[in-house]
């Protein structure tokens, strides 16, 4: 008779807990759907990116950090403890983000310029003191490099960008000599590669690299009246033949200097290359962003986000491009950032939506004075996403040709 | 038999608490603390990134289960009323 109060109180235990997980159940179907309004930019706001209030309260925050010395010396400072790269390329999409600005907004464009100037004299000095080391990883200085005197196509490549953007933004003739060192550098090393690359680090050629230099040369081909399109139609013949996973047709994020395949394709580095392409070869670059969408990206319930490896291949660990990988959805902060850069390049107006409000729910943003940041990243991550909102100007102008 | 299930309670208090830390940690500029998710120290090093790690917590609690919670505690109590009325 005990026996059976007990089951039967047992089974009143469970159905209660099953009622109240139904409850839940309930509850989270009811909510969920709704979660991204709170989140989600408005319509303007992802028809207009660089009108957005994301994209202006993040511009202000840029340029305060590089018109305050205390300031970015702290904040770059922290990042380098983790990866120096991040320090170069937290400069690079700043000054990249200033230029279109400068000229989208011509009255303020001698402000934008002198902070550009300053990135890049800031920047050229340090590499003048310290060595291109100052901004690579360690492992620089161990490996073999193929090609000697060592020199990186990380390094060259995007200081080539940005001086090729400033020329064409506005002709500065004492500024010259260090575009052209750069250009030359980066013709002489990819025109002599086996698969028309250069090394970004020993033996390893980054496809994020070869491909900002490749748009970099496109730049400069306007900027300077000249043409490279040989070179980038090399690159593009040769990558399509020998640098792409056969599995999903994307470019693989890095390679041997003889093109053998080394890491296989990320998103961190493959909506970057997507983006560098559009100046390169058009029908590439959008046959790349919609594979890498569709390996890559994902939406659900309003929000988007991205993975760092396609789903099949094979499962690897965090490192310091991913950045931690939420566990589950597999959404990756690199990736992440860098789609945003894809989905703004690429007009996918859904696809940006999504990722806009998963920055609000995840990224922590922060609005002080009108400026913005974003808890959960750093300057650079920080960077990546305001060029993304701001670029389109620069790439109109050389498509142009003037 | 009180008209507010126990579950409920439980629920309804749970989310409180989720909400309570969540303001308490923000009050105390945890929000600051949470670059630890792409890998950069904060400012205050170890100890802030643990409270930035709270955070992380607190909000997600709050803004995505907290809601279902309190929506399950209704429909619990909704539940119990109906019986209630039926009996």
């Amino acid at each position: 008779m005990a026996g059976g109060v007990a089951v039967r109180a047992s089974v009143k235990v469970v159905r209660r807990g099953a009622v109240v997980v139904v409850a839940l159940a309930i509850g989270a179907a009811a909510w969920l759907p709704l979660l991204h309004r709170f989140f989600a930019p408005s319509e303007s706001d992802v028809a207009q990116p660089a009108q957005s209030v994301v994209a202006r309260g993040m511009f202000k925050e840029q340029l305060g950090v590089w018109e305050d010395d205390a300031r970015r010396t702290e904040l770059l400072a922290r990042m380098r403890r983790t990866n120096p790269e991040w320090d170069f390329m937290g400069r690079t999409f700043v000054a990249m983000a200033l230029l279109n600005e400068a000229l989208r907004d011509p009255s303020s464009m001698d402000r934008y310029l002198s902070v550009v100037d300053r990135i890049v004299d800031d920047t050229e000095a340090l590499i003048e003191k310290h060595g291109a080391e100052h901004f690579l990883l360690p492992y620089a200085l161990r490996g073999a490099w193929q090609v000697t005197p060592r020199k990186s196509i990380f390094i060259d490549g995007e200081l080539a960008w940005i001086h090729a953007a400033r020329q064409l933004v506005a002709r500065d003739e004492t500024r010259m000599p260090q575009l052209r060192a750069h250009i030359d550098s980066i013709v002489e090393r990819m025109s002599e590669g086996p698969v028309a690359s250069a090394e970004s680090y020993p033996d390893e050629c980054w496809t994020f690299c070869n491909t900002v230099a490749l748009a970099a040369l496109r730049v400069a081909d306007v900027a300077l009246g000249e043409d490279h399109s040989a070179l980038r139609k090399r690159w593009v013949e040769i990558a399509k033949r020998r640098l792409v996973d056969p599995q999903t047709g994307l470019l693989v994020s890095s390679y041997r200097y003889d093109g053998a395949h080394l890491d296989g394709p990320e998103g961190s580095s493959i909506f970057m290359s997507a983006h560098d392409l559009v100046l390169v070869d058009e029908d590439f670059a959008k046959d790349q962003w919609a594979r890498a969408k569709k390996e890559l990206g994902k939406e659900t319930l309003g929000f988007a986000w991205a993975r760092e490896w396609p789903a099949r291949a094979k499962k690897r660990g965090v490192d310091v491009d991913s950045g931690p990988i939420v566990p589950f959805v597999e959404a990756s902060a690199g990736a992440s950032g860098m789609a945003v850069l894809g989905a703004a390049t690429f007009e996918d107006r859904t696809m940006l939506r999504g990722l806009l409000a998963s920055m609000g729910l995840a990224a922590f943003p922060i609005d002080r004075a009108g400026a913005r940041r974003y808890a959960a990243s750093n300057q650079v991550g920080d960077a990546v996403v305001l060029y993304a909102m701001l670029q389109g100007p620069i790439v109109a102008r050389v498509k142009s040709g003037k | 038999m009180k008209t507010v299930p126990r579950a409920a309670r439980v629920l309804v208090a749970a989310s409180a608490f989720l909400a309570l830390a969540l303001a308490a940690l923000h009050l105390f500029g945890a929000r600051d603390s949470v670059s630890i998710l792409s890998g950069t120290m904060p400012a205050g090093g170890g100890e802030s990134a643990a409270l930035g790690a709270l955070y992380v917590l607190a909000w997600f609690g709050t803004v995505v289960a907290s809601p279902p919670m309190v929506f399950a505690a209704l429909l619990l109590t909704a539940l119990r009323l109906a019986r209630r009325g039926s009996d």
